[in-house]
């Protein structure tokens, strides 16, 4: 556990020693998270750099060391195509212009992750993302994410949810052709990576506890994986091998 | 005299007008005038006689006895020995010696019936008795029900008693014979030509294959064997193509003429035209020995362009290239994406990761070959105990079996990924510096060089293709490479960063050897397909971009500029193959002005030069040769494309010469056929062997009518031209007599 602390402490440095991402990137994941108005946009500050720990130390992926906080209008919205939106209260309406922007984000190979931190339905945050993607999507609704999804084997074989508080046991999606561009998670996913200054976590997971925590953890490396390299663990040579690890959990 | 109808009208309005102005011109000339008048006006009567064509009936009174139509056999299954050869035994029956059996046959039938005797084949041909001696079984096809038609239309008007059918049954024609036998109207006597009992043959009925395969799919290949005089055999079957055989089935022969079907299942492993043959042992006894084999081509052609993908980590390329090539239908998609680094940790069991083994020795050793395109991106070897050997198969892929190859950027790429010191390295078309390459930061533009290449091709129109490029969204940092190698095509380069060797090259291709190779310095291209979407401009380009970069590596067949076609697969001996020529332009418009030559090598791998071909008249690009095979086999022909001392291009095709053989397939005595033809048609059947002159009776018919027997053409004669000779030649006499000229 200290070679993980020595390498947030090392992360965190680098946060306030490297420059804001800016259109150069190269071919490093960033994360981007959506600045909005009228809510509580940036809700676990702190979160972010545990994400990118695991992410470093378990895969293979390359990451943006600096979190891309941008507004739909930005001109670096387009270096990303990963986008987390997290809140807990209800949030002012977005304009045409910006459904217009998010809507082409998100149907040319965009990813938006959407995390409710407080999980009551049709109240708060859940009202105003029901009422966002029915104006983003005025001829789909969100379904429901099955098991059998890429989302739950792109890095880690997942059978269930986590989050901060276990409230739903799926995710939700919106459909764009062949992938899922939106996600919509009511747990809390990032309320469960916070910790305070002394890297202590700031919430417990209820009512699942440390565990549940891990299911958050891994849903949310999944998720990347997912806007990474897409359907890539549905393909049939990957088949095999997954049903026979899924046989021996059983 | 007959006219076309309105031909006929307007021949008599013009004599009458020609008489009225003869009559006309009568009341004031003087009589020497008069004389010249008359020998013009019949001058221009014999010219309209000549111009509207009449032809004159001849009608053929009937006689006093009733004809009968001998319908002779003459196709080559007729030269077959069971034992005898069929058609000598015809000869015989129609010529034989003095109080012979046959020569009391046809003396019985000559004396109740007056004969008219046809041969036939393709089609039926008049002949007389005498003819049958010298003639010559030769027709290349039997058409039985044809022949009885033809018959029947010489002889209208119910003179016809009956018909004669001499033959040995093996039909192969298209019109059928039980058919045209019962509209006959007349009974039809068939007479069996062969012993069935002598006949002694093993051959390869049927060979039901399609045109054309797919590569790398299991093909189908049934065959229908059958043999006479081997009941109770085993016969080895073998299939097999120019390599050697294929595959070997065994037919078990339980009684004569039994159907033993067999069947081939293989995968072709090239794209192509081939030659298959099936063959069954041939042995002394056998009537015919050409129909033990049979021989076809199928097309072998690509189903789908299979692309193996390997991702040396998760990137937004990799997830942008695999949603633009898994919605292509015409493209099958495998890869291999290194999730996780050896080095790496895991905070849970192996078996709650969805990680699956990197199966390398698989990949590089067998499964490459069954890939069009081998695709590289940021993936360094030497992780994965990737050695030397596996990355000398992927050279051999390339070079030796004209497989494609496309690297991309990143840090473990090209020089950074150690390939300099690989056999890889003599398939790029890139100088590498090595391990100490460098990443060249920054957001850049590519400058494209050459605009007419397929690949950076986004539109037909050269100055909005330019506009296009130059508004592309900016790539993302990319490899330092030292240089295009000699020979190769840099297509993009950086339009800052240089090196001695001038501005970084970006977007390279080359041919190595029978196969295709293209670089690509960054690994961000995804930012055209991403980037243009925030435009508005979705990912059209991008799309495009990798469509056409995937079709030049894998030379699909729409990105060549020459294409030479034939108009069908397979042609007779001497037969013309008609040879089509479409040459484009590099923006594929019709090529006109392009010189195009052809070559052929023929069976025997001699190579003739068919010079420089001609150009359609007035269809654009597109230029047409001809040749005639002399001997069997498959010939290749080449066509090659210059204009302005460049080379467009080449395209080659296969055509196969044959022998014609059906008459050789299935020459067995058809009993079977024949005697419902005679039953259909209220005739009878008999064996050539056990006919007697008794045999033969038709029924009596109606009053015959008089049959129309030719039709001769009255004006088409060298005396109505003579004629029309000496009246100028007078009329100018008389004239000049006069001092009228």
């Amino acid at each position: 556990m200290s070679h993980k602390k020595n390498i947030l402490i090392v992360l965190i440095a680098f946060m306030f020693i490297c420059p804001a991402v800016s259109g150069q990137q190269r071919d490093h994941f960033v994360f981007s998270q959506l600045k909005y108005k009228g809510g509580n946009w940036n809700m676990y500050p702190s979160s972010f750099a545990e994400i990118i720990n695991l992410l470093m130390t378990t895969t293979s992926v390359e990451p943006e060391l600096r979190r891309n906080d941008i507004l739909l209008t930005d001109k670096d919205l387009f270096i990303s195509p990963f986008m987390w939106m997290v809140g807990d209260r209800e949030f002012d309406e977005f304009s045409g212009k910006d459904i217009k922007i998010l809507r082409q984000y998100l149907l040319c190979g965009g990813l938006l992750v959407i995390d409710d931190a407080v999980g009551h339905r049709n109240y708060g945050f859940d009202k105003s993302v029901r009422k966002l993607i029915r104006k983003l999507f005025p001829e789909k609704k969100f379904e429901k994410i099955t098991e059998g999804h890429a989302i739950f084997r792109s890095y880690y074989l997942m059978r269930g949810l986590g989050g901060r508080k276990m409230v739903s046991r799926h995710l939700e999606g919106i459909d764009v052709g062949r992938r899922t561009a939106v996600v919509y998670c009511r747990n809390n996913l990032l309320g469960a990576w916070a910790r305070d200054r002394f890297g202590n976590w700031l919430y417990e997971c209820i009512p699942g506890g440390e565990m549940q925590r891990l299911e958050a953890m891994k849903l949310t490396m999944n998720l990347i994986m997912y806007s990474l390299t897409g359907t890539y663990k549905k393909d049939l040579v990957h088949q095999p091998y997954i049903d026979k690890k899924l046989r021996m959990r059983r | 005299m007959v006219f076309q109808p309105v031909k006929l009208w307007i021949l008599l309005l013009l004599f009458t007008g020609v008489i009225w102005v003869v009559l006309y011109s009568f009341r004031r000339i003087e009589s020497r005038k008069k004389l010249l008048t008359v020998i013009r006006m019949a001058v221009f009567l014999l010219f309209l006689l000549v111009l509207f064509q009449p032809a004159m009936t001849v009608y053929e009174k009937p006689g006093d006895k009733p004809v009968i139509a001998f319908l002779v056999d003459s196709s080559m299954s007729m030269k077959t020995a069971d034992p005898i050869p069929r058609f000598e035994q015809v000869k015989e029956f129609f010529n034989g010696e003095r109080n012979s059996k046959f020569n009391r046959i046809m003396s019985e039938l000559g004396r109740r019936y007056k004969p008219i005797v046809f041969t036939f084949a393709g089609s039926s041909h008049r002949t007389t008795i005498e003819n049958i001696s010298g003639a010559s079984p030769e027709g290349r096809s039997t058409d039985i029900g044809l022949a009885i038609q033809q018959v029947e239309k010489e002889m209208p008007g119910n003179a016809l008693n009956g018909i004669i059918l001499i033959s040995d049954g093996a039909n192969n024609g298209s019109a059928s014979p039980l058919e045209a036998a019962d509209f006959s109207g007349v009974p039809v006597y068939t007479v069996g030509v062969g012993d069935p009992g002598k006949y002694i043959d093993l051959q390869v009925s049927e060979v039901m294959a399609s045109d054309f395969t797919f590569k790398n799919t299991p093909t189908n290949i049934d065959v229908v064997i059958s043999g006479f005089g081997f009941a109770g055999w085993t016969v080895p079957v073998l299939l097999k193509n120019v390599d050697g055989v294929i595959q070997t089935r065994k037919a078990k022969i339980k009684s004569n003429n039994e159907k033993i079907e067999v069947n081939f299942n293989f995968t072709p492993k090239r794209v192509g035209t081939f030659r298959y043959t099936v063959s069954i042992p041939t042995y002394k006894s056998e009537v015919s020995l050409k129909n033990n084999i049979k021989k076809f081509t199928m097309q072998v052609v690509r189903d789908k362009i299979r692309i193996m993908y390997i991702c040396g980590q998760p990137s937004w390329e990799y997830s942008f290239l695999r949603n633009s090539l898994k919605g292509d239908p015409t493209l099958d998609f495998i890869s291999f994406n290194i999730l996780r680094n050896p080095e790496d940790v895991t905070i849970v069991p192996d078996s709650q990761l969805s990680l699956i083994p990197f199966p390398t020795r698989e990949i590089f050793t067998k499964d490459i070959y069954n890939f069009d395109l081998l695709i590289f991106e940021n993936f360094k070897y030497s992780r994965f105990r990737i050695t030397n050997a596996y990355l000398e198969n992927i050279k051999i892929f390339v070079k030796e079996y004209g497989g494609a190859f496309l690297m991309l950027g990143g840090d473990n790429s090209f020089g950074k990924g150690g390939y300099k010191t690989t056999p890889l390295y003599d398939i790029l078309p890139v100088e590498l510096s090595g391990g100490n390459e460098k990443i060249s930061m920054g957001t850049f533009r590519m400058r494209v060089n050459r605009y007419n290449h397929p690949i950076v091709r986004m539109s037909n129109n050269p100055k909005e293709n330019r506009k296009i490029w130059e508004l592309m969204p900016e790539l993302d940092s990319c490899n330092e490479m030292v240089r295009a190698k000699p020979g190769a095509v840099v297509l993009g380069s950086h339009p800052m960063s240089k090196n001695k060797h001038g501005n970084l090259p970006v977007l390279c291709v080359w041919d190595a050897g029978k196969g295709r190779v293209m670089t690509m310095a960054s690994n961000t291209t995804w930012r055209w397909s991403f980037k243009l979407a925030a435009e508005g401009k979705g990912n059209y380009y991008y799309n495009r971009f990798w469509s056409q970069a995937i079709r030049w590596l894998i030379k699909a067949e729409e990105m060549r500029l020459v294409h030479l076609s034939a108009d069908r697969k397979v042609f007779m001996r001497d037969e013309e193959i008609k040879l089509n020529v479409r040459v484009f332009d590099k923006y594929y418009r019709p090529n006109n002005g392009a010189s195009v030559y052809v070559s052929v090598i023929n069976p025997s791998g001699k190579k003739v030069d068919l010079g420089i071909i001609p150009a359609i008249p007035r269809v654009d690009g597109q230029y047409e040769a001809g040749y005639e095979g002399s001997i069997e086999g498959s010939y290749k022909f080449i066509a090659e494309a210059y204009k302005n001392g460049s080379r467009l291009g080449l395209d080659e095709i296969n055509c196969e010469v044959a022998v014609p053989t059906i008459e050789l397939e299935n020459p067995q005595l058809n009993e079977p056929l024949l005697k419902k033809i005679s039953e259909i048609s209220g005739g009878r059947y008999f064996n050539i062997n056990r006919i007697t002159e008794k045999d033969i009776k038709f029924p009596e018919r109606e009053k015959a009518v008089a049959v129309a027997d030719k039709r001769v053409s009255v004006w088409n004669s060298v005396w109505i031209f003579m004629l029309i000779a000496v009246l100028l030649t007078s009329e100018w006499y008389l004239r000049r007599k006069s001092g009228m000229l």
